[in-house]
C-alpha cells in the first residue's frame, strides 16, 4: 500500500494537464500565490469552488472585473470584507495570479448541463 | 481486554504509569470547544457578514476554526490509539507523553500564528508549514507503536487492526505530501492535484484510524472477530490511496486523476451498503457500555457521510453542489457525527467509567438532532446556490442563499450547546476516573 502511495507522486508529476498559458509556475505566478496565502484569501473566497463560501468564487474574477477593480478591493475592502494589508506590489502580484487562474478554465459552471469535468476558457 | 485473555505475550505494564497524561486526554475536547465557539461566529457571519468585520474577521476566525477541528481529530485519533494499546496491555508511556507535549505545542503555537496572521494561508493545513513536523512525528511514533503490537490488535479485530495500521501510516505520509506541495513551486493544476491528494490522504488516514478504534471499542473481549474477504481490503486500499472525486472534477487537473477519483468515489457505495447492512443488523441491539450511544450515533452519521459523499461525487450532482454550503453540510455531518462521536465515545470507553449513563445518551441524541438541523440547512442553502448561480450573478443569487442560511445561527447555537455539554459530561467522567489514578 505504501508502494502504491509512493508511485502516485511521479505519476502526478508526469501527467499532462489541461492548463492555459498563464498557469506556469513562473516568478509572477508564485509571488501572486504567496500573496493569496498571506492575505488568507481562501478563508472567504474559492478558486474552482475550493475554499471559503463567505465571498464570491474568484476563478474568473480577473476576466469579469479586471485588474483595476481587484487591486482597489484589496486596498480599500468591500461590504463585509476588510481592507487587506497587502502591499501595492503584493496586490499587483495577486491580480497576476488571478489572471493566470482565469486562463485555466471556467467556474462556476453555466447551468446544470455544463461539462462536469470542467470547461476550457 | 487483557493480554492474558488474548493469549498473547505483551510487554509487562508494571513499568508504565497507571494512567495516561492528562494533557493527552484533555486536548481533543478542549480543541473541540474552541472549534465550536469559532464555528458559531462563522455561522452568524455566513448570514450577517458585515457583523464584526474588524473585530472578528473571517480571515482569522475561519482558519482558527479549521485549525482547532484538525487538532481535535489529530489529537483524538492519536490519543485513542494509545489508549487502546494501553487497554490491550501494551502501554507506550514515552510516546503518550511525547504526543501530549508535541500536540499541545502544535495547537498552541499554531493558534498563536493563525491569530497573528502568520498561518500558511492554505486550506485545511492552516498552520505554519514548519509546524507540520509535530503531528507528523507524533503519528510516525504512534505508527511505530502500532506496528510493534499489531498482532495484539488483530487478535481483537482483524479489520479494526488493519484500519488502525493503514490510518496511522497514511496520516504522516499525507502531512508530508501536503507540506512538500506547499513548499514546492508547482504549476497551478499540478499543485491542485498534489494538494487534494495530500489532504484526502490525511483525512482517509484519520478516519481509518478512528473507525479502527471504533471497531476495537465494539469488539467483545476475547471474541476475535472474523477477518473480511481479501477483495474488500484491496477495494478499501484503492479508495484510500485514490482521491475524492469532488476535489478534482471542475478544476483543470489531469484527466486521468479525475477518472481514478470518480471510480474510487463510486466504489465507496460498497462501503455504504456494508454500513447500511451493519446498521440494520444492529438495530434494536442493546449495549450498556460507555461507548454504546456514541457508536450508535457514529453508525447513523456514517450512513449520512458516506451516502452524501457518494452522491456529491456523481459528476452531474457535483456540478450542482460543488463550491456550495452543501459540501460544508456533508463535512460537518462527517466531522461531528462521526469523528467527534468516536473521539468522545473513545474517551468515555477507555478513560471514563465502563457503563453508559442516561444523561450522556440523552446529550448524544440531542447533539444528533441539532446536527441534523444544521446539515439540512446547509444542504438546502447549497442546492439554492447551485440552482441559481448558473443564470444569475453573485449579487443576484446571494440574498437567496443568505435567506436559506437564516436558521443557521440558532441551530448552530443549539448544536454548540449540546456538544459543549456532552464534552463537559465526558470530561467530568474522565477527570473523575483520572483523579482516582486509573484512566
Amino acid at each position: 500500500m505504501v508502494a502504491g502511495y509512493l508511485a502516485y507522486i511521479p505519476l502526478v508529476l508526469a501527467l499532462p494537464e489541461r492548463a492555459g498559458p498563464g498557469a506556469a509556475a513562473d516568478a509572477e505566478f508564485l509571488a501572486g500565490q504567496a500573496a493569496w496565502r498571506r492575505g488568507n484569501c481562501q478563508a472567504c473566497h474559492s478558486l474552482y469552488g475550493l475554499g471559503g463560501h463567505n465571498g464570491p468564487d474568484l476563478t474568473n474574477a480577473w476576466g469579469r472585473v479586471g485588474e483595476g477593480y481587484i487591486r482597489q478591493v484589496v486596498s480599500t475592502g468591500a461590504p463585509g470584507m476588510p481592507a487587506s494589508d497587502l502591499s501595492e506590489r503584493e496586490a499587483a502580484a495577486l491580480a497576476a495570479y488571478l489572471r493566470a487562474v482565469d486562463a485555466t478554465g471556467v467556474y462556476p459552471p453555466r447551468g446544470l448541463l455544463a461539462p462536469p469535468f470542467g470547461a476550457r476558457r | 481486554m487483557s493480554a492474558g485473555v488474548l493469549g498473547l505475550a505483551a510487554r509487562p505494564a508494571e513499568a508504565a504509569p497507571d494512567r495516561a497524561p492528562a494533557a493527552l486526554l484533555a486536548l481533543p475536547p478542549a480543541c473541540m470547544l474552541v472549534a465550536l465557539g469559532s464555528g458559531l461566529v462563522l455561522a452568524v457571519k455566513a448570514v450577517v457578514p458585515r457583523l464584526g468585520v474588524l473585530t472578528a474577521p473571517v480571515e482569522v476566525v475561519q482558519p482558527l476554526h479549521t485549525l482547532m477541528a484538525m487538532a481535535m481529530v489529530m489529537s483524538g485519533a492519536a490519543c485513542l490509539v494509545l489508549l487502546a494499546l494501553r487497554r490491550l496491555g501494551a502501554p507506550a508511556p514515552a510516546v503518550e507523553v511525547g504526543a501530549a507535549t508535541a500536540l499541545s505545542a502544535f495547537t498552541a503555537g499554531s493558534a498563536g500564528a493563525v491569530v497573528s496572521g502568520r498561518g500558511s494561508g492554505a486550506e485545511y493545513t492552516v498552520w505554519p508549514l514548519a509546524m507540520t513536523a509535530l503531528p507528523a512525528l507524533v503519528f510516525a511514533a504512534v505508527a511505530w507503536c502500532v506496528l510493534r503490537r499489531v498482532r495484539l490488535l488483530a487478535a481483537a479485530t482483524p479489520e479494526g487492526a488493519w484500519l488502525v495500521v493503514v490510518g496511522v501510516v497514511l496520516v504522516p505520509l499525507g502531512l508530508g505530501e501536503r507540506a512538500a506541495g506547499l513548499a514546492g513551486a508547482l504549476p497551478y493544476a499540478r499543485g491542485l492535484a498534489v494538494e487534494w491528494h495530500a489532504l484526502d490522504i490525511v483525512f482517509a488516514g484519520l478516519n481509518a484510524t478512528l473507525y479502527g478504534v471504533g471497531m476495537l471499542m465494539a469488539a467483545r473481549p476475547g471474541a476475535g472477530a472474523r477477518a473480511r474477504p481479501v477483495w474488500l481490503y484491496a477495494l478499501a486500499a484503492f479508495c484510500f490511496l485514490s482521491t475524492f472525486g469532488h476535489h478534482h472534477y471542475a478544476s483543470p487537473q489531469p484527466a486521468l486523476i479525475k477518472a481514478v477519483a470518480v471510480t474510487a468515489s463510486m466504489l465507496a457505495a460498497v462501503s455504504f451498503v456494508r454500513h447500511a447492512r451493519a446498521a440494520v443488523r444492529s438495530r434494536g441491539a442493546r449495549a450498556d457500555t460507555a461507548a454504546a450511544p456514541f457508536l450508535r450515533a457514529a453508525e447513523a452519521w456514517t450512513l449520512f457521510a458516506v451516502g452524501t459523499g457518494v452522491l456529491i461525487a456523481v459528476p452531474q450532482v457535483n456540478t450542482l453542489v460543488h463550491g456550495t454550503h452543501a459540501i460544508v453540510g456533508h463535512s460537518m455531518g462527517a466531522m461531528i457525527g462521526v469523528d467527534v462521536m468516536l473521539i468522545l465515545g473513545g474517551l468515555a470507553h477507555y478513560a471514563g467509567p465502563g457503563r453508559a449513563d442516561r444523561a450522556t445518551a440523552w446529550l448524544v441524541r440531542a447533539s444528533g438532532l441539532a446536527l441534523a438541523g444544521v446539515t439540512l440547512t446547509l444542504l438546502a442553502a447549497g442546492v439554492v446556490k447551485g440552482l441559481s448561480r448558473g443564470e444569475r450573478s453573485y449579487a443576484e443569487y446571494l440574498p437567496l442563499v443568505r435567506a436559506a442560511l437564516a436558521p443557521l445561527p440558532v441551530l448552530g447555537l443549539v448544536l454548540g450547546a449540546a456538544l459543549a455539554l456532552l464534552a463537559g459530561r465526558v470530561g467530568w467522567l474522565v477527570w473523575g476516573r483520572w483523579r482516582s489514578g486509573s484512566a
